[in-house]
């Protein structure tokens, strides 16, 4: 009876939240719903998880990233220019299903050796895409439309804001200090490339890659 | 027993059910520390291939080498008998074949024309029929009983015994080309090491391009520069994040983060998307554009395999060939789809009634591959089995033409070391109705198997079939002797192939069956 007692209260205020009258709030683009880090928080030790369970965002990810990127999904990236990477080529490997054509009704239980290539392949095309559209169009740039202008790297305090907007949009959290740094930082390994035609650039795609395709992008 | 003690007893049993599916769970992903199968000393040195044909839907063993002539059989007209004319024999072979031509396949007015004469012909010093006796008319379990030999070893697939024995050290040792079948389900012996499990591969035309992350991407920066922005990614991106600390025990997160190091590393270092590559520059594929080329030996596989943009069996045949070429991988899998596919000229084919009421039909070769398979056959058994049948041994044929004509080393060529195995769900039933040239059939246990290797006793068939019946029984596993009165099991079966493929079976408890392997 307590059982069907508590069903009944959690239904009653699930009904609640849904009813509520209150004005629905203006939609926010993606970049105003980063979350800052509650100072408290961040000042405790990081203690791991004994249970750990993670999930890996498949197909969903590409969602994800089309929202953080400010990119239609069927853009983000294209194989040979034509088929879409994530719903064709390589929608299995990233835990998709495709009953009809494949027979393949259950995703993999475990990420092929070929899945994290295929989740750069795709990070890395959507990065491209996103950086040549800013420095082409920076009245309506997304993220870099600051380095738009500059003929070289721009110094590290241009580049910080560039950092901070990354984890922003893409992990819809504010960046530490030295995670932003961090991307600052590599702005001195691509300067010292000496292979590179256009380091600003360079330095965007490969930052924006380097979030995108990591495990807090990829997990959830 | 008292209520309490009954609570504590179900909690208890709950508790460790749940630790142990947990467990299995874990298990089961290859992710619970260590493996502890020992990998066999040598592992990978003298390597043999296997090939699993997986003929969805059950390929049955009396419409192919097994057929059986009417004048064999007291009741011809009730039995899946075939006219003598039909059934041709190579000389001093015990094995056959039937050459049909069909206005129909199944209800789809498509014309057939099946021939095995040519194939049993060319082939038959190489290829043995097991008889056997299945365990399941289960699409599924038939499927995967096909490649476990019914769990004969802790759940190890013959694909997974195959990877562990002869594929240490290969990007990817165990390669399914085909999907969502029992044939390509994983084992359940999480003690294998993780690269023993199979690969998924679900288009091989476009699958190489997940082999680099950055041939083919226009305006990719340069190699070096990207290297260090995974550097980036993997020192300080993700160890500098809460999440990726917290859940640092993840064995999801720590499998990522070994597929996206050593095994990435291993992958790309071979350049497989250039030497796997099935595309040619075309409209559809401006490789040259994107910093692409097609795999070295394209031109040969095309020949060999021309419909293979068309017809993914084909695909699958031509890339498993580059797989074992290029010594990425020592067992592959493959096979027909499920799907009806059509050669895209006849799209928009005005087609004639369903059912054979008159109108178009389609021509000879233009139906690639019917629906469901060798399954097709609940529709229409003869012919359905006489197109599979050909198709099968077609590709089969060109895998065979393609890996003799490459050196393996020593004078022997990699067709020397190969062994091609026809996977089947089950069998099909026996009967039809009386005199009925076309007609449906369902499942049935009782079948063959039919494998094709120069490590096998060729010009063999390890029991019999009985005319009278249809149904075939099996043989002495040591000599191969027909005993009409005995069953070959799924287990006998799977210890003759792994033993053809010097797959040491020391300790698995499997039983002999040392009547199938030459020498």
């Amino acid at each position: 009876m307590s059982r069907e007692r508590v069903l009944l209260m959690l239904g009653l205020a699930l009904g609640a939240v849904a009813c509520d009258d209150e004005p629905a709030a203006e939609p926010t683009p993606a970049a105003d719903m980063a979350v800052a880090p509650d100072a408290a928080v961040m000042a405790q030790p990081i203690v791991a998880s004994d249970k750990a369970r993670v999930q890996f965002k498949g197909p969903r990810w590409a969602n994800d990233l089309a929202v953080g990127l400010n990119l239609p999904k069927r853009e983000l990236c294209r194989e040979l220019g034509q088929a879409d990477c994530m719903d064709e080529v390589h929608h299995i490997a990233l835990g998709g299903v495709e009953a009809y054509r494949l027979g393949v009704r259950e995703a993999l239980p475990v990420a092929p050796a070929t899945a994290a290539i295929a989740a750069e392949r795709i990070a890395l095309s959507a990065c491209i895409k996103r950086v040549d559209q800013d420095l082409a169009d920076p009245a309506e740039a997304w993220i870099f439309g600051p380095l738009a202008d500059a003929s070289g790297l721009p110094d590290d305090a241009a580049l910080l804001p560039l950092a901070q907007a990354l984890y922003d949009k893409l992990l819809r959290r504010d960046a530490t200090p030295a995670e932003a740094q961090a991307l600052v930082d590599f702005a001195a390994e691509v300067r010292a490339d000496g292979a590179t035609q256009a380091p600003a650039r360079d330095w965007a795609v490969l930052t924006c890659f380097a979030v995108a395709s990591s495990l807090e992008s990829l997990f959830y | 027993m008292t209520r309490k003690t009954l609570t504590a007893d179900r909690r208890q049993v709950l508790k460790g059910l749940g630790a142990a599916g947990g467990a299995a769970a874990a298990a089961s992903l290859g992710l619970l520390g260590q493996p502890r199968a020992q990998v066999p000393e040598g592992s990978g040195t003298d390597p043999r291939f296997l090939i699993v044909m997986g003929c969805s839907g059950g390929a049955s063993i009396i419409d192919g080498a097994l057929a059986i002539r009417a004048s064999e059989c007291s009741q011809p007209q009730v039995l899946n008998t075939f006219p003598d004319a039909l059934v041709s024999q190579p000389d001093g072979s015990p094995l056959r074949a039937v050459d049909q031509d069909f206005d129909a396949l199944g209800n789809i007015p498509a014309a057939v024309q099946a021939r095995q004469g040519w194939f049993v012909q060319k082939h038959h010093a190489q290829m043995a029929v097991a008889t056997w006796e299945r365990t399941s008319v289960n699409h599924a379990i038939g499927q995967r009983r096909a490649v476990t030999g019914n769990e004969a070893w802790a759940g190890r697939t013959l694909q997974e015994c195959v990877a562990l024995q002869h594929g240490a050290g290969r990007p990817l040792p165990n390669v399914h080309l085909m999907g969502g079948s029992g044939f390509t389900e994983r084992g359940t012996d999480a003690s294998l090491p993780a690269w023993a499990f199979g690969e998924a591969v679900t288009d091989p035309r476009t699958w190489p391009l997940s082999l680099d992350a950055v041939k083919g991407i226009q305006g990719a920066p340069g190699r070096g520069l990207f290297d260090r922005a995974r550097a980036l990614r993997d020192g300080r991106v993700d160890a500098l994040s809460r999440f990726a600390q917290v859940f640092d025990k993840s064995t999801r997160l720590r499998h990522w983060r070994h597929i996206r190091s050593d095994a990435r590393q291993g992958i790309e270092a071979l350049d497989l998307i250039s030497k796997l590559m099935l595309k040619v520059q075309g409209p559809d594929a401006p490789l040259a554009e994107l910093g692409l080329t097609s795999s070295p030996v394209i031109g040969r596989v095309r020949e060999v395999f021309p419909n293979l943009e068309n017809d993914k069996l084909e695909a699958q045949a031509a890339l498993a060939f580059l797989l074992i070429k290029y010594g990425v991988s020592v067992t592959v899998t493959l096979g027909p789809g499920g799907d009806f596919v059509l050669d895209p000229e006849f799209d928009g084919f005005s087609l004639g009634a369903i059912g054979g009421g008159g109108g178009p039909v389609l021509p000879v070769g233009a139906v690639k591959n019917p629906p469901i398979a060798f399954d097709f056959s609940h529709n229409g058994h003869r012919s359905v089995q006489a197109f599979m049948w050909d198709r099968m041994y077609k590709v089969a044929d060109g895998l065979i033409t393609l890996l003799a004509e490459e050196e393996f080393g020593g004078g022997q060529s990699y067709w020397d070391r190969s062994l091609i195995y026809f996977a089947s769900d089950f069998g099909r039933d026996k009967h039809r109705p009386e005199g009925a040239p076309e007609f449906g059939t369902g499942h049935s246990v009782n079948n063959g198997v039919l494998a094709l290797s120069p490590l096998i006793k060729g010009d063999t068939v390890l029991g019999g079939v009985d005319p009278e019946t249809g149904l075939t029984y099996g043989c002495d596993p040591r000599t191969g002797a027909p005993e009409a009165g005995r069953k070959n099991s799924e287990a006998e079966v799977f210890s003759g192939l792994l033993s053809a493929l010097k797959v040491d079976t020391a300790g698995s408890g499997l039983p002999d069956f040392s009547a199938l392997p030459r020498g």
